[in-house]
């Protein structure tokens, strides 16, 4: 009964997995609209459960923010919120908003730049405007990753240089005088060219501790994009437009979902929460499958066999027993190197290997049967073969079919456990065992046990114990009812 | 049918058996779709030098014609003559002469403990059936009849060789063998036997259950039988009715089952040994399914199948020798 109830609970988390977490299992993605190189993803590596924020009373740890509302700047009003600075004055510079020239034909900040031919070059040939949008962060302790991002486009009408912008990506805190720079964004354009440029990264991965050194509280941050315009040419106009758009930093947190983040792969990690709920659903199918198809060969063999006898019985037979003394994972093994590691041929294996036990058991049972008087006299009647085989054998041993049915479906999943976790897995599937197999790929078993990251290890593990559980309680819950000598012996 | 044409019969259905697994591989290794074996010797050509290459042509005779091949195939597969590994360039028969007897090892001593505790603990569940002592014994083995192996490794690895670091992390000989090697056989023995406790106890915890189970049904049969009461009418303590009339009756299906979960055995010692990377065929496979190292993978399936074989083959001897009342046939 224990069981039933479980199994139906799976049942729906199976069948509702969408519906409770509308995550991508397997590459999720930051949502929104992020032109030019890859979509951001959605979680930081290796972030905790959210959860642990108030119960375990850890409220520093940041979540995942992002730093600017509205960055395809398809409102006037989010335009408004740009502080604008230029590095020298006097020169005519105009900024404003510009409501169709962006990268999806929505609003975007135009910046013009204009130098009279008479006018003194900006020293040292370069002029910088500062854009700046301030943003609160707050969380005490700072976040896990930066992505940021920026799109610009040059109209230089006459400017020859080939270098004629520069994008810097910084940070300020509150009033600092000093921002800090993340490293390497200083882009030139190298083309001159009416042509939008889209520009991304990750601070993580450079040398050292760059959030660390950006966030140092709660408080207010100013996002600031670095606009460069090289203007070197004496006694020439200079007539430049800058348009800028979808600048945006993603904070990635430190805590994330119910059960935090995976650090597989490492291009976006896996909600694991939602990997454990689509889990469920791979389980189940390759139990119920495995365990469908396979007790469906094992009787018709079983009833062929037992019914028919003579060689088809013989040749049967043998070839069950020789599959029998296979040993079971090496076979598994052999059979999924050679035939390929996708979840259809795992299953198929599966079901190749599981139905020779089955098989036995409806056979001994239909050699009993057949020396029945009823059967006789349904022979007698001028019943043929296959009518006596349906409606009196089958009937007879199908009790059998509810028991094998529980059983076999925990060595399937078992099984698909083992063989991800041998790397025989099909990784492009979110199951339980693939989880699994992705902590064993990190090695963070062997180098720090499982404490630390037990979010990640124990919940594949427990659900996989769970579910096998209940499908041999169902078992043997059916074994008593279906079978009255057992019931007595209690 | 006397007891020698019996074992005689026994003998040539296993050497049947060995026969059909060699062949087996064949078909597996070489006519399967994508032909792995050949794949794999064509793909290892920049690997190794060109007359070993030439060696392990000839070895697999891929230059001749099928029904040549597969009469080679298996004469190599019976005189024990595995070909190269793609990765190491050992002899594969040498590697597995030297980390098999590790895996003998690691399941003998699991699976005696495990027969020991088992049976015994199923005998206390059947004798009280019912109580919560048997629910208890039954819901526990049920647990750990359901978690895969590996996760309780890790859990072992984690609680005892990373955080209370009583135990080495993994390996078949203690890290301090690398500097000091042992001088006696005493600290040999001993290194080698705090090396397998670990995994030994997690391939233990793996099938001590499945034993519970097993012996509690068997002695269950058995206790429900006339001559049992008998015995117990007829004022013979408990104790003895148990073990002497009980436990000896229903210990012959267990020998039977001891040789069904031979597989079983092994699958567990294989994930076993690669959680705890103790150098036996498990961790030998393993290396070769991240490798692609087909002649590894061919040889490693055929001795596994072996020895399921001969454990077959000894449990029907037993049972055969134990059993007077069966009738050899």
């Amino acid at each position: 009964m224990l069981g039933l109830i479980i199994i139906a609970l799976f049942g729906v988390i199976a069948v509702a997995a969408p519906v409770l977490s509308p995550l991508d299992p397997m590459e999720p993605k930051w949502p929104g609209y992020y032109p030019g190189g890859d979509q951001p993803k959605l979680c930081g590596k290796l972030a905790v459960p959210i959860w642990y924020k108030s119960l375990l009373g850890m409220q520093s740890l940041p979540e995942n923010m992002e730093a600017i509302e509205d960055h395809e700047l398809a409102l006037t009003e989010t335009f408004d919120k740009w502080k604008l600075k230029t590095s020298q004055t006097g020169y005519d510079v105009t900024v404003q908003y510009n409501p169709t020239g962006g990268t999806l034909d929505d609003g975007c900040i135009e910046i013009v730049y204009k130098r009279d031919a008479t006018q003194q070059l900006p020293s040292g040939g370069k002029f910088t405007i500062i854009l700046g949008r301030e943003f609160v962060f707050p969380y005490e302790d700072s976040p896990k990753s930066i992505f940021f991002h920026y799109s610009v486009k040059l109209e230089n009408r006459t400017l020859l240089a080939a270098f004629p912008l520069g994008v810097t990506t910084s940070y300020r805190r509150g009033t600092e005088p000093q921002s800090m720079t993340v490293k390497s964004q200083t882009w030139p354009i190298l083309q001159v060219a009416d042509k939008w440029y889209s520009k991304s990264g990750y601070t993580q991965g450079e040398v050292g501790p760059i959030e660390e050194d950006i966030f140092t509280g709660s408080g207010n941050y100013t996002h600031q994009i670095t606009l460069t315009i090289t203007d070197d040419r004496e006694g020439s106009n200079a007539d430049v437009t800058v348009y800028v758009d979808n600048v945006q930093s993603l904070l990635y947190g430190k805590a994330f979902g119910l059960l935090g983040t995976s650090s597989i792969p490492l291009s976006s990690p896996r909600d694991l929460f939602t990997m454990l709920l689509y889990g469920t659903r791979i389980s189940f199918m390759i139990g119920l499958l495995t365990a469908i198809l396979s007790v469906a060969i094992g009787l018709a063999v079983g009833l062929v066999s037992g019914y028919v006898r003579g060689l088809v019985d013989e040749g049967l037979m043998r070839f069950a027993d020789f599959l029998l003394v296979l040993p079971g994972l090496p076979l598994l093994i052999v059979l999924v190197t050679v035939l390929g590691r996708s979840i259809w041929n795992i299953v198929g294996v599966l079901i190749f290997m599981g139905w020779m036990g089955f098989s036995r058991t409806v056979r001994s049972m239909v050699l009993s049967l057949r020396e029945r008087p009823f059967i006789e006299s349904a022979k007698a009647a001028g019943a043929g073969t296959f009518y006596v085989i349906y409606r009196h054998i089958l009937p007879n041993v199908f009790a059998l079919v509810y028991i094998s049915l529980a059983t076999a479906v925990p060595g399937a999943i078992i099984s698909e456990a083992s063989l991800a976790w041998l790397g025989l897995g099909d990784i492009t599937i979110p199951s339980w065992g693939i989880m699994l197999y992705d902590f064993s790929a990190t090695q963070t078993a062997i180098v720090k046990g499982l404490g630390e990251y037990w979010f990640w290890v124990i919940p594949p593990g427990v659900a996989i114990a769970v579910m096998a559980m209940a499908f041999i309680l169902m078992g043997f819950a059916l074994d008593e009812i279906l079978n009255p000598k057992l019931r007595q012996r209690r | 049918m006397g007891l020698k044409s019996y074992i005689a019969k026994r003998i040539v259905y296993m050497l049947i058996l060995i026969f059909l697994v060699a062949s087996a591989n064949f078909i597996l290794f070489n006519l399967m779709p994508n032909n792995t074996l050949e794949k794999f010797v064509l793909q290892s050509t920049g690997k190794m030098t060109a007359d070993k290459l030439a060696e392990l042509r000839a070895i697999f005779g891929l230059d001749r014609p099928l029904h040549e091949r597969y009469v080679a195939y298996v004469g190599n597969m019976l005189t024990w003559n595995f070909g190269f590994s793609f990765e190491t360039r050992n002899y594969v028969q040498n590697d597995i002469a030297r980390v098999l007897p590790n895996t003998l090892l690691l399941m003998g001593v699991a699976v005696t403990a495990a027969m020991l505790v088992g049976i015994l603990l199923g005998v206390v569940a059947a004798y009280k059936r019912g109580g919560a002592l048997d629910t208890a014994l039954v819901t526990t083995s049920l647990a750990t009849y359901s978690v895969p192996v590996f996760w309780i490794g890790w859990l072992l690895l984690s609680i005892f060789a990373v955080q209370l670091r009583w135990f080495e992390v993994g390996g078949l000989e203690p890290l301090s063998w690398a500097t000091n090697p042992p001088t006696s056989i005493i600290q040999y023995v001993a290194g080698r036997l705090y090396m397998i406790v670990l995994p030994t106890v997690a391939l233990f915890i793996f099938i001590f259950g499945g034993w519970i189970l097993l012996s509690r049904a068997t002695v269950l049969e058995t206790i429900t039988e006339d001559y049992v009461t008998t015995a117990r009418a007829k004022g013979l303590p408990e104790r003895t009715v148990l073990l002497k009339h009980v436990l000896k009756n229903a210990s012959l299906p267990l020998i039977t089952s001891a040789a069904l979960t031979f597989g079983f055995l092994i699958s567990g010692a294989i994930i076993t040994e690669t959680v705890f990377s103790y150098g036996g065929m498990g961790l030998l496979v393993w290396n070769a399914i991240a490798t692609g190292d087909v002649p590894v993978m061919q040889a490693f399936f055929f001795v596994i199948a072996l020895l399921v074989i001969v454990a077959n083959f000894i449990a029907d001897l037993l049972y055969g020798v134990i059993d007077p009342r069966i009738k050899y046939g």
